[in-house]
């Protein structure tokens, strides 16, 4: 097995390319079709020169679902005590608002997977869970029964 | 790429983005792609992962803080990318534990682009029976060259112990390696 060697210079990029290529199709048997860097290439920028760049959108998308988290821990907060522990909450909105903001969650793909998961319910400890879903159902009862009424 | 803040700016500048792009292409696309494939192993899978690490990469350039070097920060990214393929993989088709170190090598058996003589299958194989994390980190130092503080970066793992994993598993890998070659010499 023969290592190859890093080298970040520009000119010497080729060869270490050349030798990393070599590298892997000698000592693990890896093959790759014919021209494929240069057309991955191609398909790569093709695809980056498609993407909309919808700053504002995306935002706007994220916002209100973020929003509507942080309107739904006060209200817990303020009427279902046992729900939520009351000391965490500013630690815990800050620690998910960083997360999100560094770990580039703000996108269109993981903003689905959000919606997906009952946000207040993450924010709830284990053995208290029970109690707060039991305050969460009686209540979409008590809604639903002044609707249908 | 002679200065890397410099080379960021432009990266970051909507006016000279497409051009840096390009050279930022020029220069991961084949080490990300080896990097990839030891994870995903299949050519197909691991152009698929390659394009999205990419595209990730072009999307979040301008929240790069440079906290870490643009060579870590990228590794990490097609590192991240290969891992949420594979969980998606695993999920899809329930593998379990007792599956995944034959569901390495059936999958690379599949793979077309696999052309492996006896001795890179006896490697492959030697490999695949390695945990994951292990082989990932043998991997990571031995086929992409990448230093132990920028792997703990990558990985989130400390130094310490990504040294003592990675000299086990050479230690490792010697030992059954000697071993295939007096096989194969005896068979000659």
């Amino acid at each position: 097995m023969k290592k190859p060697r890093t080298n970040n210079n520009s000119e010497n990029q080729l060869k270490f390319d050349k030798s990393l290529r070599l590298t892997h199709q000698k000592d693990l048997g890896l093959e790759i079709p014919k021209d494929y860097f240069s057309n991955s290439k191609q398909v790569i920028l093709d695809k980056i020169s498609d993407t909309k760049v919808r700053p504002l959108f995306s935002r706007r998308i994220f916002l209100i679902p973020m929003a509507a988290a942080v309107a739904l821990i006060l209200a817990l907060v303020v009427f279902k005590p046992n729900a939520l522990p009351l000391n965490n909450v500013p630690l815990i909105v800050s620690d998910t608002l960083n997360q999100i903001n560094t770990k580039g969650l703000v996108n269109n793909n993981t903003y689905f997977e959000v919606e997906d998961v009952s946000i207040a319910a993450l924010f709830v400890d284990d053995d208290k869970i029970d109690d707060f879903v039991n305050d969460y159902v009686l209540e979409d009862v008590i809604k639903d029964a002044s609707v249908s009424n | 790429m002679t200065n890397e803040s410099e080379f960021l700016e432009r990266l970051k500048n909507n006016k000279h983005r497409e051009k840096a792009f390009v050279e930022l292409l020029n220069l991961y696309q084949e080490r990300l792609y080896w990097h990839i494939r030891k994870l995903v192993i299949t050519h197909e899978n691991t152009n698929d992962v390659l394009q999205n690490t990419f595209l990730r990469v072009y999307k979040n350039l301008s929240k790069f803080q440079q906290k870490s070097t643009l060579h870590t920060w990228m590794y990490r990214i097609a590192y991240n990318e290969s891992i949420r393929f594979l969980d998606k993989n695993k999920k899809n088709q329930n593998y379990s534990l007792d599956d995944l170190n034959n569901s390495y090598l059936n999958t690379l058996e599949q793979d077309v682009y696999f052309d492996g003589d006896k001795i890179q299958r006896k490697l492959q194989s030697i490999l695949s029976k390695l945990p994951e994390k292990q082989r990932y980190i043998f991997q990571m130092k031995y086929y992409d060259d990448l230093k132990f503080t920028e792997m703990s970066e990558i990985l989130e793992i400390k130094v310490g112990t990504l040294k003592s994993s990675y000299y086990n598993t050479v230690r490792y890998i010697e030992k059954n390696i000697e071993n295939i070659e007096l096989l194969i010499k005896n068979e000659v």
